[in-house]
């Protein structure tokens, strides 16, 4: 887009400096010299470029790591030389750099505190001296609609350069990694190729979001807005991450006035229906299946779900949770067989971690259990993925239907599903190396609800046999006294190191 | 060029001289079964399960029959599947005669017709059944593919003897001989011989191998024939039990495995006439006398197959002897076979139409195989994902127990009635009225029955009910009718 002058091109001078005109109009190019000048003005850059070396687990083989690979993304410097960018940078990462526009020195880094819902993460230099020549950028108070923002990046030149562009929608949608909703801005913009993201967005010299994605054919970026990286600055102030709280329910929209009818409401009463409530949720104990939900934190909810925020305007109702912490309480006004009652909801984080499927799982080993052969692992996102592109219809019907319907919430008293996956062909497993995907619901008689119960019951049994019940009409069965020198032979016929990761 | 004219010349002559050894008594055996073997046309058309109240477009299929005794022609019941219309022809005859189905067998692909003219049958000689053909025997397949008017003969050979999948009804495992030949769309229903007489019925073929046809081999179709000789066709019976191979030593050892005994472990029972005789953890050693092995396998027709053909060519009613080990104890019984009917239609269906009912635009329909068709060639990966693991899982799961006949809201017809049921298309009942409704025809009755008030129908999923005013229904029912071009509102089963 911006043509920077070559020796190759012949432009006239007085061309040339047409071209600068117009640059200059448009876009600030802050080229050398201005770095110069400005830094004889004592204002130093606050971007600065990471690159991340990451390496994520086989899902499917959960010993073996994939192959790594490189990816990069601006980091803006904030107070206390926290160095912020997107989560989804640093996920799996397995070295983390930094570089000034100013050197080319690559600084290793650190991961200080890292959410991944939010996709937000803070790094710091190991090496102080990192800081020098580099400032840090002050918080803003969050934008409005239609408010003129700038986006700034480094150039392949290094050169600084910032990108003019306005608010167009706040809205509150899906996590990037799941079904977490987060507040999130949408800006009207017009960007190049991308080859790094988390571009810091600055409104009169405060940092009020950084760019999560941008969708070239409607030239709309998302951006975390700033008031999701205080929520997280304040989070950690006591140098611990308790993460956003989570509604906890399920709800449908009250479009239909024939239902208002039935359940005797008015007109004028707005709110939405109850449809499911998870069990250990911020919504278990204060609502019900059923309930109609008509106020939250002293905010009306209409028929759609939205309530009225005095920034930004018509907001879905989950942010009234995620602008909370853990453990605050909230008022709750709603109807119930009839009539009008007010309910406490005691604010919890229910994430990834505590779904029955979950989500996501970046920077640990998947957990897994090998005896006899038999790979026991739990059902997770990510081992559904394994199936490829169309994952969502080509795998395994019953492991997509636990996906589809039960994945947010403990099943009976299940807080993972728990499979084996496949069977790594011995003599011990004749008769069971065709044995896939199968849900284990016991082993030596007792209920089987994560994987650490699956080790256990096989452990500590005093019975002669393993007896592994599934799902359906199938079963295995090994011999205990067999099983160490097998494991021992499986390890080395097929290198795998560790038998165990729980 | 002398040489080679020469060479070709000779050739001709050895291959005449072939001919003229041997094939005069091949030639006239051909002959003889090629006016046995007739063209059947169908026209045929298949109801729509996207839109239960109409037919698709009528379309018309070939397929080969063959006479065999008591003037009928035995075909493949794909080739008559749906059909409205059938006309029969016989080989170098102008004529044309109609035809009816008298019985047909989708689970094992086989039909038997009725030609209304009697004089079809004069002066041809049904076709007489030879038993199972060995591996590498050469064999005739007889029928009028494609590509052509004439009949056609060509030659193959066995190559396996199997156990496969029968593809007309999707679900049905039986015995099927597969052979070399080369067995065309147009083939189906043909008879394939050896020594002139029918040692099978061509029906299907791998569509990623080439030249490679299977054909329905003489004890399913002797099967057929004994089921159908009570003028009512019964289909197949199930064992009603899911069992597990004892190939592992530990599991030998912990089901205790008598020594020198193999077998089968019983894991559960789905069928009450099973569960008399047989308990889970039971050792099956022997049934119907043939010894099971540790795989699961009897040696069957020189073969070794799963031990379910021992029950193949049982007929409903009939007994099964089953060996079986209980607490150390050898015991002999025998179970009475029965066929295994779920609420839910996990088949292809043909030549019925789909039960369903439309109230409010909202049209419900049972689960069924036909209706998750509706979502296309890869409706096994795009359907929709819980009517998916309810159609592959029902008797796994024992789905069947908790829910045996899940009612499916289909699809909305869209009108001011409905204007807010938008998003419930896919989403399977739970109750009207706060009442489990059993089927289609109960739901229809309780709807009838409200003349005025609500009628709230709830699902299983985690959605708001549906809500509707009883009193606004019937001019709905009579405007969606109208605007939708439905002739009836329900089609339910007896």
């Amino acid at each position: 887009m911006i043509k920077t002058p070559n020796k190759k091109t012949y432009f006239s001078y007085f061309k040339l400096s047409l071209i600068l005109i117009i640059v200059f109009s448009f876009t600030s190019v802050i080229t050398a010299e201005d770095m110069k000048k400005s830094h004889e003005k004592k204002i130093k850059p606050y971007i600065v470029k990471i690159y991340a070396t990451y390496q994520s687990y086989n899902s499917f083989y959960p010993w073996e790591k994939k192959r790594f690979n490189e990816q990069s993304a601006f980091g803006t410097v904030l107070d206390k030389n926290y160095i912020l960018t997107t989560a989804d940078t640093i996920s799996d990462s397995t070295y983390i750099e930094l570089k000034k526009n100013s050197d080319e020195t690559k600084y290793p880094a650190h991961i200080v505190f890292v959410d991944y819902s939010s996709n937000i993460v803070l790094l710091k230099a190991d090496d102080e001296n990192f800081y020098n020549d580099l400032s840090s950028l002050p918080l803003g108070k969050g934008i409005k609609k239609s408010d003129s923002i700038e986006l700034v990046q480094i150039q392949k030149n290094n050169s600084i350069k910032s990108i003019k562009g306005t608010l167009e929608k706040v809205s509150v949608e899906d996590s990037f990694i799941g079904w977490d909703k987060h507040l999130s801005y949408h800006l009207s913009i017009k960007l190049d190729q991308r080859e790094h993201w988390a571009d810091p967005v600055i409104k009169d010299g405060f940092l009020e979001g950084i760019l999560t994605s941008y969708d070239a054919n409607r030239f709309i970026a998302k951006v975390i807005p700033v008031e999701l990286i205080k929520h997280f600055l304040h989070d950690i102030s006591d140098g611990k991450y308790d993460g956003f709280p989570d509604s906890g329910f399920y709800w449908e929209p009250l479009k239909n006035p024939l239902f208002k009818e039935y359940l005797g409401m008015d007109k004028k009463t707005t709110g939405v229906y109850v449809a499911r409530v998870v069990p250990g949720s911020s919504a278990d104990g204060a609502l019900q299946k059923g309930d109609i939900l008509l106020s939250l934190d002293n905010k009306e909810i209409n028929d759609n779900g939205y309530f009225i925020d005095d920034t930004h305007g018509k907001l879905k109702l989950s942010y009234l949770f995620t602008r909370n912490f853990p453990d605050n309480i909230l008022p709750a006004v709603i109807l119930r067989n009839g009539k009008k009652t007010t309910v406490k909801l005691t604010l919890k984080n229910y994430t990834s971690k505590d779904y029955l499927i979950p989500v996501y799982n970046f920077d640990s080993q998947p957990k897994y259990l090998i005896e006899g052969g038999l790979v026991i692992q739990e059902v997770t996102t990510d081992y559904l993925k394994t199936w490829g592109k169309n994952w969502q219809d080509v795998g395994n019907k019953r492991l997509l239907y636990y996906y589809n319907y039960f994945a947010r919430s403990p099943l009976d008293d299940r807080k993972r599903l728990i499979m084996l996956s496949f069977v790594l062909p011995d003599d011990i497993n004749i008769g069971y190396q065709n044995f896939r995907y199968q849900i284990i619901t016991k082993i030596n008689g007792k209920k089987i609800t994560n994987l650490e119960d699956a080790a256990n019951a096989i452990d500590s049994s005093k019975s002669e046999f393993v007896h592994i019940l599934f799902q359906g009409t199938k079963e295995i069965i090994l011999k205990k006294s067999f099983l160490e020198t097998a494991n021992k032979r499986i390890s080395e016929r097929y290198n795998i190191h560790k038998l165990r990761n729980l | 060029m002398e040489k080679k004219r020469l060479a070709k010349l000779t050739l001709t002559i050895v291959i005449f001289s072939y001919f003229f050894l041997f094939c005069p008594l091949v030639y006239s055996q051909v002959n003889e079964i090629q006016h046995s073997v007739v063209k059947i046309i169908t026209t045929s058309q298949q109801p729509d399960y996207y839109t239960p109240w109409r037919m698709k477009k009528i379309s018309t299929q070939n397929g080969t029959g063959f006479i065999i005794d008591g003037e009928r022609i035995m075909t493949n019941a794909h080739v008559v599947a749906n059909a409205k219309y059938i006309i029969i022809q016989k080989n170098n005859d102008p004529k044309r005669y109609t035809a009816k189905i008298q019985h047909i067998g989708n689970d094992c692909d086989l039909a038997v017709l009725k030609v209304i003219d009697k004089d079809f049958f004069k002066n041809t000689t049904p076709l007489d059944f030879g038993g199972i053909p060995n591996i590498n025997d050469t064999v005739l397949a007889y029928g009028y593919p494609v590509g052509g008017e004439k009949a056609s003969v060509t030659k193959g050979i066995v190559s396996r003897i199997d156990y496969i999948r029968y593809s007309h009804s999707g679900i049905d495992y039986h015995l099927a001989i597969q052979v070399d030949a080369a067995i065309n769309p147009g083939n189906s229903g043909g008879p394939i011989t050896k020594d002139g007489k029918v040692v099978g019925v061509a029906f299907q073929s791998l569509m990623w191998a080439q030249n490679s046809s299977y054909m329905i081999p003489y004890p399913v179709i002797e099967r057929f024939l004994r089921d159908i000789s009570d003028e009512k066709y019964d289909g197949y019976i199930e064992l009603g039990f899911y069992y597990q191979e004892l190939e592992n030593k530990a599991l030998q050892e912990h089901y205790e495995l008598p020594e020198n005994k193999t077998g089968v472990v019983i894991s559960s029972l789905f069928m009450d006439n099973a569960k008399k005789i047989l308990k889970p953890g039971d050792i099956l050693l022997s049934i119907d006398g043939y010894k099971i092995a540790n795989d699961a396998s009897i040696t069957i027709w020189n073969e070794r197959l799963p031990l379910t053909e021992a029950a193949e060519i049982k007929l409903a009613g009939e007994k099964i002897a089953v060996t079986f080990v209980r607490d150390g104890k050898i015991l002999n019984n025998k179970i009475v076979l029965m066929r295994f009917v779920p609420k839910i239609e996990l088949a292809n269906k043909y030549n019925e139409e789909p039960e369903f009912i439309v109230f409010a635009g909202l049209v419900f329909m049972p689960l069924s195989r036909e209706y998750i068709k509706t979502w296309g060639n890869k409706w096994y990966d795009e359907a929709n994902k819980k009517l998916l693991y309810y159609y592959f899982y029902y008797v796994p799961d024992e789905i069947y127990k908790d829910n045996p006949y899940p009612i499916v809201l289909c699809k909305r017809l869209p009108d001011p009635v409905n204007t807010y049921c938008e998003d419930y298309e896919d989403l399977i009942i739970t109750s009207v009225n706060g009442k489990k409704m059993n089927s289609l025809r109960e739901m229809r009755d309780l709807i009838n029955n409200i003349k005025e008030g609500f009628i709230v129908i709830e699902f299983e999923n985690d959605v708001s009910p549906i809500v509707l005013k009883a009193e606004n229904i019937h001019d709905a029912d009579q405007r969606i009718m109208k605007r939708y071009n439905i002739n009836k509102m329900e089609n339910l089963k007896e």
